[in-house]
């Protein structure tokens, strides 16, 4: 994009100027970086918030096949409303009740099934699936899978890792690769729109360049956190001079634009469909290598809410991520520096949509679901192979070992954790190396890596 | 959007500011495991700085600008308004607050100053001299080099107020900032204006939400 390489530019000149004092490693990385230096790759993470109910959606079971005192394992889609009481049956796949539209997805859908995640606490699950590492009590341990991809991939990106609503971390990563974290297309269109009141341009470039001069300064440079602060500055500047706005004005989007990810009302502008709708401009206006949106929310439904929110909550993030996948099917992949070659961007771009953990699979006392250790997760788009991987158990829902060449259930194989997921993305992603420390193998019956 | 004579100036400023006020040698000391020779490990360079949260930010604006601060038309104070989307716990979904320097924090803390700056210059413009908070030291027309001990001693006044340090009229330390108002002094006719340019950055500056 023009604007883009004009922020390069800018920073090409502030850069050079920089560097004559002593200079920013993050700057020259800036600079070095080409398009043609990374795969045509694109990653979304899309974090479904509270503990999905995988039995509405990814793992069903039959109720005439399963009982609570025979198998531990209570469907209960019986206490629902009546459309939603049967499986759904697509592509060869068995989905439950609440899938939505994603059931439209089988050709690209792949479903990981008798996960473990070790925990029943919400955020050491979902920090866990951020980051492939156990947290230290409730504190993230490492970089967050985003981060690492961004940090490779992202680095001629204006926003390398946009993230809407979701935790990121960033411990030993580049500056630059740390997540634009916003909280919803407002926050995203108010961070990208200049200020008021203005300073005159002319001031505002001394401004600049004075803060500048100072992050040379030898204390500056050796501050973690004095480094990072001129990394945002940098990166701030160059967001506004690209005006990036008006992709995430929602309000002021095209009506068929909004329509295709199920916005009603111009005023949406945090719902599941807004925050895909935020993730496609970012994707397809080249501005975000990846995005973290949080799909849904309210999915920690313990008591008798259950049979009336669950469902239909867990299915708004399927359908919104449903929506963006048909869109990025509908759009040829041609970014700056690719000639088209009649792929379309989900060809480009990989999904990933996860929880931390899932609920109980009978239920409690109040009619509602607890915590769960085992859980599913799904993938599509990219290099992804459509198809089920592994298995729960047919007594209580446990994880059970994998072979991750073949993605059978099979015994001495193992069983599949967030970093597996993980550490099979970053391969994809070229980064073959454990250099994240994951100590796991990736899942090769998952993308062929 | 930049025009090329902009970013010519850009460059050209970077060089002419001259060096930070700052560079302390670092000297590594080579230890071996058990050696007893003591090292001072002293509060150089390397310590590390924490950013401020919000709430002290929002109290340390209002304070070093008199009680204005960063508020809307109708006197609400932004920091509040602006309070989830920066972090702020609400101690019901999280209880956490981010302290990354983020591009977001950066965002908002520059309309911050731009805001406080513009109402603070304005209002002290005007004001007796005794009421003053930021023109304490200079009038806002002084001019260099007739009025430059003025100015200098209000450039320390503003560091000391703003980021804590306490700064010698005379040392080098001054040198960055008194070339910053000649800068933004040089290129506008209003010294008001310059003077806005340095309020602004004595609060975009990392020793200002630093600690």
């Amino acid at each position: 994009m023009t604007t883009r390489r004009r922020f390069l530019r800018d920073i090409l000149v502030a850069g050079g100027a920089l560097s004559a004092l002593g200079g920013i490693s993050g700057i020259a990385r800036l600079v070095r970086a080409g398009p043609m230096d990374a795969p045509n790759h694109h990653y979304v993470f899309a974090y479904f918030s509270g503990g999905w109910d995988v039995l509405l959606g990814l793992d069903p079971r039959d109720p005439n096949d399963f009982t609570p005192e025979e198998n531990a394992i209570e469907p209960g889609y019986g206490l629902l409303p009546a459309a939603y009481q049967e499986m759904v049956s697509a592509g060869g796949l068995s989905l439950g009740p609440y899938i939505g539209m994603l059931a439209g997805h089988t050709d690209r859908l792949a479903v990981i099934r008798g996960m473990s995640m070790e925990t029943l606490t919400h955020e050491v699950g979902r920090r866990r699936f951020l980051t492939g590492k156990p947290p230290a009590g409730l504190q993230a341990r490492g970089s967050s899978a985003a981060t690492w991809i961004s940090s490779r991939l992202g680095q001629d990106d204006a926003i390398p890792h946009l993230s809407v609503g979701v935790e990121t971390y960033n411990v030993d990563q580049p500056t630059y690769a740390s997540a634009l974290r916003v909280g919803s297309s407002t926050d995203l269109k108010s961070l990208l729109t200049a200020g008021a009141p203005a300073l005159e341009p002319t001031q505002d470039d001394i401004l600049q360049a004075f803060l500048a001069n100072e992050a040379t300064c030898e204390r500056s440079r050796h501050s973690p956190t004095l480094r990072s602060a001129e990394g945002a500055r940098l990166r701030l500047g160059g967001m506004l001079d690209a005006d990036l706005a008006s992709l995430f004005d929602i309000r002021n989007l095209d009506a068929t634009l909004r329509d295709r990810f199920g916005i009603a009302s111009a005023n949406e502008t945090n719902t599941p469909g807004a925050q895909a709708l935020i993730t496609f401009q970012a994707l397809t206006h080249e501005v975000s290598r990846c995005v973290s949106l949080q799909a849904t929310s309210g999915l920690d439904t313990h008591f008798s809410e259950w049979a009336r929110d669950h469902g239909p909550r867990q299915m708004a993030g399927f359908d919104a991520i449903s929506r963006l996948v048909t869109a990025l099917s509908e759009t040829p992949y041609a970014p700056t520096g690719f000639t088209a070659d009649g792929t379309s961007w989900i060809d480009h771009t990989t999904i990933i949509g996860f929880s931390e953990f899932s609920r109980s699979p009978v239920l409690n006392v109040r009619g509602g679901r607890d915590h769960w250790l085992g859980n599913s997760c799904f993938l599509l788009g990219g290099n992804v192979r459509p198809g089920v991987i592994g298995a729960s158990s047919d007594n209580g829902m446990q994880p059970q070992p994998v072979n991750l060449e073949t993605g059978a259930v099979e015994p001495g194989g193992q069983i599949i954790r967030p970093e597996h997921v993980l550490r099979t993305l970053l391969v994809d992603a070229g980064i073959t190396n454990d250099e994240a420390d994951l100590r796991v193998d990736p899942i090769r019956a998952l993308i062929p890596v | 959007m930049r025009s090329s004579s902009r970013i010519a100036l850009l460059a050209l400023l970077v060089v002419t500011l001259g060096a930070c006020d700052d560079r302390v040698p670092i000297t590594e000391v080579p230890v071996q495991p058990g050696d007893p020779t003591p090292i001072d490990l002293g509060t150089g360079p390397a310590r590390p700085r924490r950013r401020m949260d919000i709430d002290q930010l929002d109290q340390s604006l209002r304070s070093v600008t008199g009680g204005i601060g960063w508020v809307d038309s109708s006197g609400r104070d932004l920091f509040v308004t602006n309070a989830e989307t920066l972090g702020v716990p609400d101690w019901v979904s999280f209880t956490n607050e981010d302290l990354e320097a983020s591009a977001l924090f950066v965002k908002f803390l520059d309309d911050a100053a731009r805001s406080s700056c513009t109402t603070l210059i304005t209002r002290d413009a005007a004001a007796p001299a005794a009421d003053r908070i930021f023109f304490v030291h200079a009038e806002p027309s002084a001019m260099m080099p007739a009025d430059q001990t003025a100015i200098d001693e209000n450039l320390a006044y503003l560091l000391l107020r703003y980021h804590g340090r306490r700064v010698a009229v005379g040392s080098d330390e001054i040198l960055p900032w008194r070339g910053l108002y000649q800068d933004a002094r040089a290129a506008t006719d209003d010294p008001n204006v310059a003077w806005r340019t340095v309020c602004v950055a004595l609060v975009d500056h990392p020793d200002f939400y630093t600690y």
